[in-house]
């Protein structure tokens, strides 16, 4: 069995961002990248498949600049076999059918049984490259997914999707197939020191977007700002006494809670 | 020119319309007085006639309802395939379906189908040509405006909670249609109920909930304490904090957990996404702490303070504790 695990490289969550000069988007200079943490979820799910049945064999792909081989490495230390980066260094895949697009491409012909994905990114936010990359290769597809179980004869998935209130959704699909994986669905490990060590010294194969055919687009982003700040947000300042001091006073004059 | 037509995906569950279908209503009806057009609500269901009348009475628009044995339950595949077709029959301007569990399950997915542009948690719109719709990135610290691409339907995935509904005049006319709709192999197995709770926090006065800023399960307690001095006080959490197991699934607020509205909430090192802050968003008084002060989740809060909570709670803790013994 062959699995596809999309991954991508974002900035920390915590980072400050800043507009980038085009106003297109945030800047991306300054920022510390690591994997996808919805990715990691969904890496974690593929070894744990990979525990149940035997050779299964784990690919992980990304989209984007040279950078991004750090995503891969960081797959293939928590146990991805291979890992392939489409380099995107003139950054044209700006929307998720460029990038789905193009992991489609090359994946069409490399007869993966099952593709997952983060159920979306933390940077952009969308949820659309994992379903999408699902509509172009012809797979069937279910999102969200908080378990999944592959039936014994390997010949579909059963998934449950994590619906609003915390209800879900049962549903099967035959195999091959894609999930986007949502956060929980497991707890992702840690990979060990040697296997760090060892995908350090490995090359990791780039192939470049021009050689996959041309890049469609699903959309343009024609600005970025800094959300305005609330108006209604009253910041309290002073030391920590007076903050607490003056908080209490606030709230018991709003809402009488003691 | 004609304008094109702009086409509501009617979202209901177990036979059920579902309030955000309103509020796509009004998204639709706003976007037409922009764009022109007419507005038309699309109902997949099996039955669909009193979904369908129920849609049409509420919103008072008109209503194309496709009936389907595959449309019993949400099903990814059958739901493609009607609404395909269906884009290439009538070439509406605009799809909008509602951001949920089923909506960003095929939304995509039906714009790569029909060859059309896909923008998706949009919170609003811009007027012009072409049409900007809102969409924050980066966990709210950017506000972005995407544009679909020119002359291609533009499929839509709007924010729960982004639009209000408003008050129909009459209802709108429901046209019922048998349609081919095949699921290919994937099948719908039924609904899972969230486990029972033994928590309500839709009955706490005050919650104070942790988010992943309070740095580890060990520091919960400052949690607990404080929520323990009011009468009527609970513990929530955000999704990450459940997620990582430091508190159970009852404790959690949001678009996946509870939605509340009490006296109080006191989000504590919660960054404030969208997912959460719309499970909280009817507090009557919001507070914020979060050591970052470019966090979203001060565009949610009333008051906000920028102070590492390890050390702010215990001095809050004290005081209010003072307060209460002194009966000030």
């Amino acid at each position: 069995m062959k699995i596809l695990v999309c991954v991508k490289s974002v900035p920390d969550r915590q980072s400050s961002f800043r507009v980038n000069a085009a106003g297109t988007g945030y800047e991306e200079s300054g920022l510390k990248f690591g994997v996808n943490e919805y990715d990691l979820f969904a890496m974690e799910e593929a070894v744990r498949i990979k525990e149940r049945f035997r050779e299964v064999e784990i690919t992980a792909v990304t989209v984007g600049p040279p950078r991004a081989e750090a995503a891969l490495r960081k797959a293939m230390s928590l146990g991805a076999a291979d890992g392939v980066l489409i380099d995107d260094s003139n950054g044209r895949a700006t929307s998720a059918l460029a990038v789905a697009s193009l992991i489609a491409a090359w994946s069409r012909d490399k007869k993966f049984d099952l593709v997952l994905c983060g159920v979306l990114s933390e940077d952009l936010q969308r949820g659309q490259t994992g379903p999408m990359l699902a509509q172009l290769l012809g797979l069937p597809c279910a999102t969200t997914v908080a378990a999944e179980k592959i039936s014994e004869d390997r010949k579909s998935i059963t998934c449950e999707r994590e619906l609003e209130g915390g209800m879900r959704e049962r549903v099967l699909l035959p195999l091959p197939a894609l999930l986007t994986v949502q956060s929980g669905i497991n707890t992702p490990r840690y990979a060990s020191l040697t296997n760090v060590l060892r995908v350090k010294q490995l090359t990791i194969p780039s192939i470049p977007t021009a050689s996959l055919g041309e890049i469609p687009n699903s959309e343009t982003t024609l600005r970025a700002c800094l959300p305005e700040r609330s108006a209604i947000c009253e910041f309290l300042e002073g030391d920590l006494d007076r903050i607490a001091e003056q908080l209490l006073e606030k709230v018991r004059a709003r809402v009488p809670v003691w | 020119m004609v304008s094109r037509e702009i086409l509501v995906v009617v979202e209901h569950r177990a036979g059920k319309l579902l309030p955000v279908s309103l509020e796509l209503a009004a998204f639709g009806r706003q976007l037409a007085q922009i764009a022109g057009g007419s507005v038309m609500g699309v109902v997949l269901a099996s039955p669909a006639r009193s979904v369908a009348e129920e849609f049409a009475q509420s919103s008072g628009l008109p209503v194309l309802a496709l009936e389907n044995e595959n449309f019993s339950a949400y099903n990814a595949e059958a739901y493609l395939r009607a609404l395909a077709r269906l884009v290439s029959e009538r070439q509406p301007a605009f799809i909008l379906i509602a951001h949920t569990a089923a909506g960003w399950d095929f939304a995509p997915r039906l714009a790569v189908a029909v060859s059309g542009s896909c923008s998706t948690g949009v919170a609003g719109f811009e007027a012009g040509v072409p049409i900007r719709f809102h969409r924050a990135i980066c966990g709210g610290k950017i506000s972005t405006e995407v544009a679909p691409i020119l002359d291609t339907v533009a499929v839509v995935t709007m924010m729960p909670g982004a639009v209000k509904p408003t008050e129909p005049e009459a209802a709108g006319a429901v046209e019922v249609k048998s349609v081919e709709a095949g699921a290919g192999g994937t099948r719908a197995l039924g609904l899972k109920q969230a486990p029972p709770r033994s928590l309500d926090l839709s009955r706490a006065e005050v919650i104070v909930a942790a988010g992943r800023g309070m740095g580890g399960p060990e520091h919960l307690g400052l949690i607990r304490e404080l929520a323990s001095l009011f009468d009527r006080g609970a513990v929530g959490a955000s999704r990450p904090v459940v997620d990582a197991g430091w508190l159970p699934l009852e404790h959690q607020v949001g678009m996946t957990g509870q939605t509340v509205a009490p006296k109080l909430y006191l989000a504590c090192g919660i960054s404030g996404a969208i997912q959460h802050t719309m499970g909280m968003s009817r507090a009557d008084l919001i507070v914020a702490v979060n050591t970052d002060p470019a966090a979203a989740i001060f565009s949610a809060a009333h008051l906000g303070i920028v102070q590492d909570l390890r050390r702010f709670l215990p001095v809050l803790i004290a005081k209010l504790r003072d307060k209460k013994e002194k009966k000030l």
